[in-house]
């Protein structure tokens, strides 16, 4: 799965650490998100979504074949 | 009578040892919000990975049985215990600094590092057995740091 955190991130001006605060996360877990080393659960996917005001289907996005 | 004692002192003050370092470890984590789903993923990973490794030692050790060499049940069960841990503990070290990576490690190296950590050790335990002097066992720390070093080496060929 494929996510769009990196540049939703830039165009807010947020650090991982400051978006790690706003979902409860370590900044160890955005970085493995940020770079499709691990997907997350449906809440957090929700909670990063909400810190973005997107909707998670603007945030991630799921390639046609899915999960590998 | 003095072994005994030591051994009690070996597998209790172990145990609290570790369940000392475990509820700090936890306490410091939980200060910087590590204690989340990533936290939980990686280390039930590493828990479900480190029963293939405790299982083929077992498989190992029945072998040696099955050959007629006599291991005392203590030395057996702390090899086990041994190995689940240690294996428990570093893929759990693997799989965390492979998350906090922005390189990816390459899974044949890590297969390839970890390979090689699993067979120096069991083939160390069984010479260390077999001859009953422990001190084959140090000697599986330089090909075991070897295959450490070579799982945690990064792809660098993968860019973005």
């Amino acid at each position: 799965m494929k996510n769009r955190i990196k540049d939703l991130r830039k165009s807010k001006k947020m650090t991982q650490e400051e978006l790690a605060i706003k979902v409860g996360v370590s900044r160890q877990s955005i970085i493995a998100i940020e770079s499709g080393k691990y997907n997350p659960s449906l809440e957090l996917a929700y909670n990063i979504s909400k810190a973005f005001d997107s909707i998670i289907e603007d945030v991630f996005i799921l390639e046609e074949r899915g999960e590998e | 009578m003095s072994e005994q004692i030591l051994g009690m002192i070996g597998l209790y003050g172990g145990a609290a040892f570790g369940i000392l370092g475990w509820w700090f470890g936890r306490r410091m984590a939980k200060k910087q919000r590590g204690l989340d789903e990533l936290h939980d993923h990686i280390w039930q990973k590493a828990r479900s990975i480190s029963w293939y490794f405790t299982l083929g030692s077992t498989y190992v050790l029945f072998s040696l049985i099955l050959f007629g060499i006599e291991i005392k049940a203590g030395m057996l069960l702390g090899i086990i215990m041994l190995v689940h841990m240690a294996s428990w503990g570093i893929i759990g070290v693997i799989l965390s600094i492979n998350m906090n990576m922005t390189e990816p490690l390459k899974p044949s190296r890590v297969k390839f590092g970890i390979s090689i950590v699993a067979v120096s050790l069991i083939i160390f335990a069984i010479l260390s057995i077999t001859t009953g002097n422990w001190w084959f066992l140090i000697a599986s720390i330089p090909p075991s740091t070897l295959g450490l070093i070579s799982a945690l080496t990064p792809d660098k060929s993968v860019t973005d």
